[in-house]
């Protein structure tokens, strides 16, 4: 909770009342009309503003994003101009980002979490994708676990696993991703006590995988997919029977299997 | 049967002027071995001269030799009767009796039903020394014995009686016209509750009634003769030496704690041992006024001690184990066995462990004989238990059962108000497994001594969040909240915007922390509170937030925050309800 909320809102507040156009004098005049179009009542006009402000890369679209998010937007406005913010990927967004990824709206904290992903080299956006794993609504973990499977942030690891142990759909596909050896066993462990589709579509995307070490690991998620009853796990296996990329013997034990259900 | 003799002398109403049908009844009663009436409800009550007559005939029989026995009922594959010797912790009998009722004590022998016969054994080895036939249509309703003399009540055909036995010869019998309790044998004298109203005082000589209570103030449910004398009542405690119209003992108990003075003895439950022994006040009388020492409420498997002036708790016990079955206060110690055999003597000022026995086997109930019996206090450290630690064990106890004793241990640790009892309240509170009611009574413990020196556990337990990864979630934090308020900790400001600011945190408790927030007063909320406000003012499933906000603000802030709210009040962006809402805090 360090960061959570510590941002100047009052200091925005008085900004945006007395001193709205202090930093932006003199720079291009459409972004003073779209600061102004970002304030208008109507969510229409305010949204379609801050899509043009993520368009425009200066300080000065990016302060009228982030003045804007800090005086508060409707829903549907914040999270075009969260959105907006992303695509200046400027560590200088991270309060703001920080204090919407724990609004209210579900919608907003998954827009504010995308944004966060968006600052590639701030360890604090790290952290926030991580204790975003920990939300209670599944869109902004999906967020959270699809950007830090996409950061190889192998420390989301411990809490996929977590989730997924529990039967948390979310984690599966970053699970797939980030999971070392070791920890691909552990899925396969879960078999049985996690949902099998669940279980099965991460043990299949896993195998498809060429970086988890040695063949054995391959056969053994294989294995442990011929273990799991059901539709689910019998695609996983002839997708990798089929997959060029995985290793021989992984492969035919895949087709093994397949033929084995057959009968 | 015997007892002719004693009839002769028990009939105070039947005089040479009565009806012949009268008389004849009266033969006919004496024909059969019994007293005649001296319960009839027409004899004269509330005599003081006659009742101190009746107990200045108390003869001192308690032998001089302090005793130290339990006896045991003790039920594995087959019912057994043994006795211990607590000062050695060993067993000195045990014999297979079909025990049926409570076990009485008395001077060399030991006496209870046992199938359809009131039985004696030798305190000495356990063996039959005498068998009285009741009958299977005989309904036991209690026993005593005092010295080896054994009187009972009953119940059969011709309605109750109470008799007195000389070994298995009835020596007198005393039909009863309505509904008589269990007596107390004791000095040569028998106390008798009837018809709930009554307390007769008969001679255990020959059944003469020697002098009658009547209170219509207080059930009389119960009588224990002591050696401080006898006492008896119901929802208090009466001393019958104060005479006819003596006031209760005083005693001030807390609210949860049941006035359970005396088992209520016309309840034919209480015949033997039952459930209603597991919960009850264990005293002693003082030999002049109150009581002497602290009360001690028995509630299964937790002991609460208290200051019977004060209602203070001054000590509490936890028996983890099983639940206690039966219990005395035998002056000296509290004396109590266990379902699973354990017999412990605690000290009564201080709960002191001072001696353990075995039953070794399931205890179904147990007598005690341990009067003036006081075991040396264990050398080593002390075995007197840490009182929060047994208020926390009681209330952590997972038995289901016991709601209204965990309540109880609930309340006593909000009543101390120390650190450590608050670190256990704030663990209740927080535990997922605390019961949902249990948990509000810790929160209201935690309102009940607000002490700004040991808020640290309050505030370390606002640290846990909603979390899925953990599957933790906060509980109580809305009661945390008003505790802190009421301790005005200024250290809980953080920790509670960072609920205020945790989108799991529902809008009630949102409405919780802002009010603690604006009791505890800290100017260095208000740039938080602001940002929420900011926010959420356009968003309309987030109102009860941003409300709760504007409420915060207007009582806390100053000049720049009235600006905030009139710009929220203003700006079209913001939710017409909260615009309303802020520009009424405004006074617009």
């Amino acid at each position: 909770m360090g960061t959570r909320g510590v941002w100047p809102a009052r200091l925005a507040f008085i900004v945006v009342l007395g001193l709205a156009g202090r930093s932006h004098a003199g720079k291009a005049p459409d972004v003073s009309a779209l600061r102004a179009q970002l304030a208008a009542p109507d969510s229409g006009t305010a949204g379609a503003a801050a899509a043009a402000l993520g368009t425009i890369r200066t300080p000065a679209a990016l302060d009228a994003l982030l003045d804007a998010l800090a005086l508060g937007l409707a829903p549907d406005v914040a999270a075009a101009a969260l959105d907006a913010v992303a695509r200046h990927g400027a560590e200088r967004s991270l309060p703001v980002l920080v204090a919407y990824a724990h609004h209210r709206n579900p919608g907003v904290r998954a827009h504010a979490v995308q944004a966060l992903g968006a600052l590639t080299a701030s360890p604090p956006a790290g952290q926030a994708l991580l204790a975003a794993l920990g939300d209670e609504e599944a869109e902004v973990r999906g967020t959270a676990g699809r950007l830090l499977a996409w950061r190889r942030d192998a420390r989301a690891v411990p809490a996929l696993l977590a989730l997924f142990a529990s039967g948390d759909e979310v984690a599966g596909p970053p699970l797939a991703a980030l999971a070392g050896a070791d920890e691909a066993l552990k899925v396969a462990e879960l078999a049985g006590k996690a949902p099998d589709p669940l279980v099965a579509h991460t043990l299949g995307r896993m195998a498809l995988r060429k970086d988890l070490g040695p063949e054995a690991t391959y056969v053994g998620i294989v294995r442990a997919l011929g273990a799991i009853p059901g539709d689910d796990s019998l695609a996983e296996l002839r997708a990798v029977a089929a997959a060029a990329g995985v290793p021989g013997a992984a492969r035919k034990e895949a087709q093994a299997l397949v033929e084995e259900r057959a009968k | 049967m015997s007892g002719a003799k004693a009839g002769r002398s028990a009939t105070p109403r039947a005089g040479a002027n009565a009806p012949a049908g009268i008389l004849a009844l009266v033969a006919l009663l004496a024909a059969c071995g019994t007293a005649s009436s001296g319960l009839s409800l027409s004899a004269a009550d509330n005599d003081p001269a006659k009742l101190a007559q009746a107990l200045a005939r108390v003869r001192s029989a308690r032998s001089a030799a302090t005793r130290a026995l339990a006896v045991v009922v003790v039920r594995e594959d087959k019912t057994e009767l043994r006795a211990i010797d607590l000062a050695a912790n060993r067993r000195l009998w045990s014999v297979a009796a079909d025990v049926r009722s409570r076990v009485a004590i008395g001077t060399t022998l030991v006496a209870s039903r046992e199938g359809d016969d009131l039985v004696a054994r030798a305190l000495t080895d356990g063996h039959a020394v005498w068998k009285a036939p009741l009958g299977p249509a005989t309904r036991l309703i209690g026993l005593s014995v005092d010295g080896d003399k054994v009187v009972y009540a009953a119940e059969a055909g011709q309605g109750p009686f109470l008799a007195a036995l000389d070994g298995n010869q009835v020596r007198w019998r005393l039909p009863a016209p309505g509904a008589i309790g269990a007596p107390e044998a004791d000095g040569g004298l028998v106390y008798l509750p009837l018809q709930s109203q009554w307390l007769a005082v008969i001679d255990e000589t020959d059944g003469q009634v020697l002098a009658r209570v009547r209170r219509n103030d207080l059930a009389v449910s119960g009588v224990r003769a002591l050696p401080e004398g006898p006492t008896y009542g119901s929802r208090a405690v009466l001393r019958l030496a104060d005479g006819p119209t003596a006031t209760p003992l005083p005693a001030e108990l807390p609210e949860g704690v049941e006035s359970r003075w005396f088992l209520d003895s016309y309840n034919p439950v209480h015949a033997s041992y039952s459930a209603f022994d597991r919960a009850r006040l264990l005293w002693r009388p003082a030999a002049q006024g109150g009581f002497a020492g602290p009360v001690v409420a028995l509630a299964f498997r937790a002991l609460f001690a208290y200051d019977p002036a004060t209602g203070t708790l001054r000590w509490a016990r936890a028996i983890p184990r099983a639940d206690i079955v039966s219990a005395e206060h035998a002056g000296t110690t509290i004396v109590y066995a266990t379902a699973d055999g354990q017999i412990d003597l605690l000290e009564p000022e201080s709960g002191m462990l001072l001696a353990e026995a075995s039953a070794g086997g399931r205890v179904v109930g147990a007598s005690f004989a341990a009067d003036g019996f006081r075991p040396p206090a264990p050398a080593g450290p002390s075995h007197a238990p840490s009182t929060d630690d047994a208020l926390a064990a009681i209330a952590r106890d997972k038995d289901s059962r016991f709601a209204a004793q965990k309540r109880l241990a609930v309340r006593e640790l909000g009543r101390r108000g120390n650190l450590a009892a608050t670190t256990i309240l704030v663990a209740l509170l927080g535990d997922p497994a605390t019961p949902a009611e249990l948990a509000e009574d810790a929160g209201a413990a935690l309102l009940a001594r607000p002490d700004p020196t040991v808020t640290a556990p309050i505030v370390a337990a606002l640290a846990v969040h909603t979390d899925r990864v953990s599957g933790k979630r906060p509980r109580g934090v809305a009661l945390l909240a008003r505790a802190l308020a009421a301790g005005h900790a200024r250290e809980a400001v953080g920790p509670l915007l960072d609920h205020l600011e945790d989108p799991a945190t529902p809008p009630p408790v949102v409405d919780e922390i802002a009010a603690a927030l604006v009791q505890i007063a800290d100017p260095s909320a208000l740039p938080r509170l602001s940002s929420i406000l900011l926010l959420h003012r356009c968003d309309p499933d987030a109102a009860p937030i941003a409300s709760a906000m504007v409420d915060a603000l207007a009582a806390l802030g100053g000049g720049p925050e009235r600006e905030l709210l009139a710009f929220v009040a203003d700006d079209p962006r913001t939710t017409p309800a909260l615009a309303a809402h802020a520009r009424e805090k405004l006074g617009h």
